[in-house]
């Protein structure tokens, strides 16, 4: 039992070891950002692509079709949506790494899109807890990874306390630690609901 | 050398046990929000006269409403595009928001009394120094548990190295997810 215990903590470690060293390293940044609104970035490439889904009355629905049709991942926002009076629209694709502005074209069925890019940084931080985007079968991968790491994280916890408890060494300064720090924790943690 | 790492994978693990626990149960329930009930808060808005003379800054007046008008929680200023200032006093279970008028003689406060999910996201998403001393040794803990994180993973790596002869299992799976995990970087940034 030890043995499987050990090995399961071990590999299923090792699996996870990226993901809880990019949780560590987001959480630490998301402590020190800076709140409130952050400054519109550059447009760094445009580009163009013919229109080949029909227009739909719909605008979320079109929207979702016509980024579909040049290929695009991400999610549309359906309040950013506009469609002007000869039918044209207008929608912003968002996803980590870069963002676009697509504009469709229904008369000279063109779709030309604006793109820009968010950086190394803001990938890496939405990875904390990515579920992947729309479209993209491969970031939905992601989702899976996070779940796994998640439950191996309180599986780790467990088990690391099984293992500790099964070895004689540091019974005794472990045991005063984690009653010290788990008095401690669970004390802040009802303060912080009751009183705040 | 092996002994000393392996006391530090243990005792980071111990202290901060039960924040690593919480961060990990509440992030779960934030993913699987759906599965745990009816997310929408209890809303209240009430208007109170406002009558502050202190120091001019942002910072003295969100103490000024917290004292006055009892807004438990971790203070935060927010200027919205309009010029219009607003301070929230966030705490799991409530939220405050209050909005100053732009002649400064009221102050608009809503209270928000939330659901579980909210609670627990609330409890997640606690952070940032400043807004009081136990909310800042809150923020504290986020980045000594955070930073255990990191020092786990690394030191978890270097016990497996150390501790056993048949690496190569162990090389599948680290080569595996780090393969992975910079395919899922790369795919972000550089896919169209």
């Amino acid at each position: 039992m030890r043995k499987w215990i050990l090995r399961i903590h071990l590999y299923g470690g090792l699996i996870c070891a990226p993901y809880l060293i990019i949780f560590g390293l987001t959480s630490i940044h998301y402590n020190h950002r800076e709140r409130g609104p952050r400054a519109p970035l550059p447009v760094v490439a445009e580009w163009q692509a013919p229109l080949t889904v029909e227009a739909v009355k719909e605008n979320e629905a079109m929207a979702n079709s016509v980024r579909d049709s040049v290929g695009l991942i991400g999610w549309v926002f359906p309040a950013k949506i506009k469609r002007d009076e000869a039918g044209n629209l207008q929608f912003d694709v968002e996803r980590p790494g870069k963002g676009y502005t697509v504009r469709a074209d229904v008369k000279d069925r063109t779709v030309k899109v604006e793109e820009r890019h968010k950086g190394f940084v803001q990938v890496f931080d939405a990875l904390h807890a990515f579920r992947g985007v729309p479209n993209s079968p491969f970031t939905a991968s992601w989702g899976i990874y996070t779940e796994v790491c998640t439950i191996f994280a309180l599986f780790a916890t467990v088990s690391g306390i099984y293992l500790w408890v099964n070895s004689e060494r540091e019974r005794r300064v472990g045991l005063a630690i984690v009653v010290a720090a788990t008095v401690i924790s669970l004390g802040a943690m009802i303060f912080v609901v009751l009183r705040g | 050398m092996y002994h000393l790492i392996r006391r530090i994978h243990l005792f980071t693990g111990l202290i901060l046990l039960m924040f690593v626990i919480m961060y990990f149960a509440t992030g779960y329930v934030m993913i699987h929000h759906l599965w745990f009930g009816e997310n929408k808060p209890k809303v209240t808005t009430r208007t109170e006269a406002l009558n502050y003379s202190g120091e001019k800054t942002d910072a003295a007046m969100s103490v000024y409403l917290q004292e006055t008008f009892g807004l438990a929680g971790n203070r935060v200023v927010n200027r919205r595009p309009n010029g219009t200032l607003s301070f929230n006093f966030v705490r799991p279970g409530t939220v405050f928001e209050a909005v100053v008028a732009p002649d400064g003689k009221q102050v608009k406060i809503t209270r928000r009394d939330q659901a579980f999910v909210g609670t627990m996201a609330t409890m997640h998403e606690l952070h940032g120094y400043g807004g009081g001393w136990f909310y800042s040794m809150w923020a504290l803990v986020l980045d000594l548990a955070s930073a255990s994180m990191v020092v786990f993973a690394i030191t978890g790596i270097i016990l497996w190295y150390q501790s056993t002869t048949a690496r190569l299992p162990g090389w599948i799976c680290l080569g595996f997810s780090t393969v992975f995990t910079a395919a899922m970087i790369f795919y972000l940034l550089y896919r169209k």
